[in-house]
């Protein structure tokens, strides 16, 4: 059964990953195995001991290498691991939902725990000129006082 | 090809700021110009947020070139041009989606194959005042076909409202939106309407020039064909620029059929692009832009951030049962006609002099006599003195009468004064300020930005940012002469938000007695808020009152030399602080890494379709239901959703 075998220049949480064929191999399970998590042999072939993505058209699924082991008699076993981003990528994509943090949409009113602030603070004073009170300017002339007195 | 572009700003043309710069992106250039209009407080253009034009011309060499921005949102154009030749970008707003329609070039018909070498400088139609923008030359129509004969020709640009982006669907389409001449003054483009350019040459927009796609580069198409070719009648130029962009400015109607009936003696300005130079183009410029017209009409724009206006949140509901009602009711300033001034009492205003005169008259034996007719102590006749930091004849003339001799009792003194009568207008309108977002995001208010305000006679008040933001709070005084007492009243418009109490009347001394009564009052202002002493005396806990008194020793000790922002301030030491209000803001200073976003994403809260998105996202407890999966395979996909991927 076929196996592509890709190079992934993508971090592993990208949906629509680049990917870079190697080669296309022939491949046996080796044992009773879960389509998560395969395990599978194939002849020896040098390209695949530098890829880390491949793609099994009978699963229809997309996995990560997460080793190859150099078998003897010139074979390979490679554990894999489905990549569920890059297998499901159309439904996910199709998805509605509610998109709590976005790279590019986004609403900066609403509080970030993220955000992080100097221990300094900046400090802006804005004066508000009115001029109703001028004591500086106040003379032995001015009726600045207030005498009550009882009324006679 | 590197070229120059120097542009200016010319909004004050007498200290007009220039720019230069080597081969900027256009969206540098805007940058730049926006940049420098926030900064100085008079147009604020926010790339796509705003509309607008900028104009500038682009120059090549050392033949030089002006600019300026023009005529954002309302402006008048004409104002902001100095002489010269411009080109204009136009920036669209950001709830547009332009549908750019293109037609590829295919066997034009040019019956002059006559092209003009721009980079012959001595050439007999050369003019040194032109750019000189291209070495890339070509010198036949067989090579110039060669060249374009595939490239595009965009023959329109339709606008749709984007405002709904996400429920667009083949059912719920886009509707189309026609610029209104709020977009342009300038003569060219006046109530012109895209979706209304039928044909692709001609006098359809403006200078004999014809072009869809015209507004928006034709900064760089004045760049390589200027004014002055048109007055070669019998030549075709073909110029390429850097971006291997063709422009070619035919002369006549037998050089192209599809030219019609051509206003401006027959000639016509044809532009011919290839794709990806179009593509770039409109990138740089930030046009939101799909040449499908079923992805303009129905489909959710990729990457294309939805229009939200300023303050208005989407995807927000409330709780279902309010009324919904937000009307305001208008608070109403009151304005007593009868006040406690001069009821019992009688008020005057006097001067420092006139109460020197009194002083002395106060201890003359006839006062003395006369005054022990009616009271039992003479200072019982004077109720108080206080002194206020303003001029009560100035401030109030109609409620302040002529200046009389004083009387105390029945008792008419030596000593002048001006009697206040009971209307005297308290109120002192003490300014205004518009407190503005420094950031514009959470970070201007609270718990990161603090906002206090220093209030003259009472001291410094904490504000609760979210309450004054994006208002303008207008300060009002109550000043009751007969007292001494204020209140600060803080509006946002017909709305009382805050009002603060202090005390502006100095108590002067006219007695020991009365001197005595003014140390008391001293005392109890210092101590307000000392309600541990009257606590304690009253459970006889004298563990309590001897703390209370020494931390209010410490307390009034204190305040001998700083601001009380809790507390009255005492009110001869005020006269010495400032006599304006001012705003006091504690602004936070963000650490942002550059990468942050990539990284983390920022929140968000909006539904979307995922495929709308790029870049980090986290999804708020994802519905698979429509995923055929295992389980396993399901919980994977959630619990990555939750934790973050990365949409290419």
């Amino acid at each position: 059964m076929p196996i592509t075998i890709y190079n992934n220049a993508s971090d592993k949480k990208v949906i629509g990953k680049t990917l870079t064929q190697v080669s296309v191999e022939s491949y046996i399970l080796l044992d009773d195995c879960s389509i998560i998590n395969p395990q599978l042999t194939m002849k020896y072939a040098s390209g695949v001991l530098t890829a880390n993505y491949a793609y099994i058209a009978e699963f229809n699924r997309y996995y990560f290498i997460d080793n190859v082991t150099v078998l003897k008699a010139s074979r390979l076993k490679l554990d894999l691991s489905i990549d569920v981003l890059e297998t499901y990528k159309t439904q996910i994509k199709a998805l509605t939902c509610i998109v709590k943090r976005n790279a590019n949409v986004f609403n900066k009113y609403l509080d970030d725990p993220y955000f992080q602030s100097s221990a300094k603070k900046q400090i802006q004073t804005k004066s508000i000129a009115s001029g109703q009170f001028y004591p500086n300017s106040l003379s032995d002339a001015t009726p600045c006082f207030v005498l009550t007195i009882a009324k006679g | 090809m590197a070229y120059t572009v120097t542009y200016s700003d010319v909004k004050d043309k007498s200290n007009a700021k220039k720019y230069t710069a080597q081969n900027p992106s256009i969206a540098s250039i805007i940058k730049q110009l926006n940049d420098f209009y926030s900064a100085n407080g008079e147009i604020k253009l926010e790339g796509m947020t705003n509309q607008g034009l900028v104009c500038c011309k682009f120059s090549t060499g050392s033949s030089g070139g002006k600019a300026g921005l023009a005529n954002i949102g309302t402006g008048i154009a004409s104002e902001y041009y100095p002489t010269g030749y411009y080109a204009n970008i136009e920036i669209g707003t950001s709830k547009l989606i332009a549908h750019v329609k293109v037609t590829q070039v295919k066997n034009i018909t040019i019956s002059t194959p006559f092209i003009y070498p721009l980079v012959n400088k001595t050439g007999a139609n050369w003019n040194s005042n032109y750019p000189y923008f291209s070495d890339t030359v070509v010198y036949s129509l067989a090579a110039w076909r060669a060249a374009h004969d595939t490239d595009y020709i965009v023959t329109g640009i339709d606008f749709y409202d984007n405002t709904n982006d996400t429920s667009i669907s083949v059912t719920n389409q886009r509707t189309k939106f026609t610029p209104s001449n709020l977009i342009y003054n300038y003569d060219v483009y006046q109530n012109m309407s895209f979706s209304s350019v039928s044909r692709i040459d001609g006098n359809m927009i403006g200078d004999g020039q014809g072009d869809a796609l015209y507004p928006l580069y034709r900064n760089f198409i004045e760049s390589i064909v200027n004014n002055g070719f048109q007055d070669s009648p019998s030549v075709c130029q073909v110029f390429i620029n850097s971006l291997q962009t063709g422009a070619c400015l035919y002369a006549g109607d037998a050089v192209n059929t599809s030219c019609g009936a051509l206003a401006n003696n027959g000639q016509c300005l044809k532009t011919f692009i290839s794709l990806n130079a179009l593509t770039f183009w409109l990138n740089s410029i930030g046009l939101p832009f799909t040449y499908s017209v079923t992805e303009a009409t129905s489909k959710p724009t990729t990457g294309f951030t939805d229009f939200v206006p300023s303050g208005q949140p989407s995807d927000t509901t409330g709780g279902g049962s309010g009324t919904g009602n937000n009307m305001n009711d208008d608070i109403i300033q009151n304005s007593p006609s009868i006040t406690p001034v001069s009821s019992f009492n009688k008020c005057y205003a006097m001067t420092q002099y006139e109460l020197g005169i009194l002083s002395t008259y106060l201890w003359t034996s006839t006062f003395l006599t006369d005054i022990k007719l009616l009271f039992n102590n003479p200072a019982e006749g004077i109720i108080s003195c206080k002194m206020f930091p303003f001029s009560l004849t100035a401030h109030d003339s109609n409620h302040v009468g002529a200046s009389e001799a004083l009387k105390i009792g029945n008792v008419t003194t030596t000593a002048m004064g001006c009697p206040i009568s009971s209307g005297y207008n308290a109120y002192f309108s003490m300014g205004s300020i518009t407190i503005d977002e420094y950031y514009g995001s959470a970070m201007d208010y609270a718990p990161y930005t603090t906002i206090q305000i220093y209030l003259p006679y009472i001291g410094i008040k904490d504000l609760d940012p979210a309450e004054v933001m994006n208002r303008t709070i207008s300060i009002t005084y109550i000043v009751d002469i007969s007292t001494g007492a204020i209140i600060a009243e803080l509006w946002n418009g017909t709305q009382l938000l805050y009002t603060f109490e202090g005390r502006m009347g100095i108590d002067i001394p006219i007695s020991s007695t009365n001197a005595a009564q003014f140390a008391t009052s001293m005392a109890l202002t210092a101590l307000s808020g000392a309600s541990g002493i009257i606590a304690g005396v009253a459970a006889e806990n004298p563990l309590i009152v001897a703390g209370s008194v020494l931390s209010t020793a410490k307390s009034v000790a204190g305040n001998q030399f700083h601001i009380n922002k809790a507390g009255i301030n005492s009110p001869s030491a005020v006269l010495y602080m400032p006599q304006n209000p001012y705003i006091i803001f504690g602004r936070p200073i963000q650490s942002l890494a550059s990468t942050f976003g990539a990284t983390h994403g920022f929140p968000c809260n909006v539904s979307k379709q995922l495929s709308t998105l790029t870049g980090y996202t986290e999804i708020e407890s994802p519905i698979l239901n429509s995923i055929s999966a295992t389980k396993d395979e399901l919980e994977q996909i959630k619990n990555l959703l939750e934790t973050g991927v990365i949409f290419a």
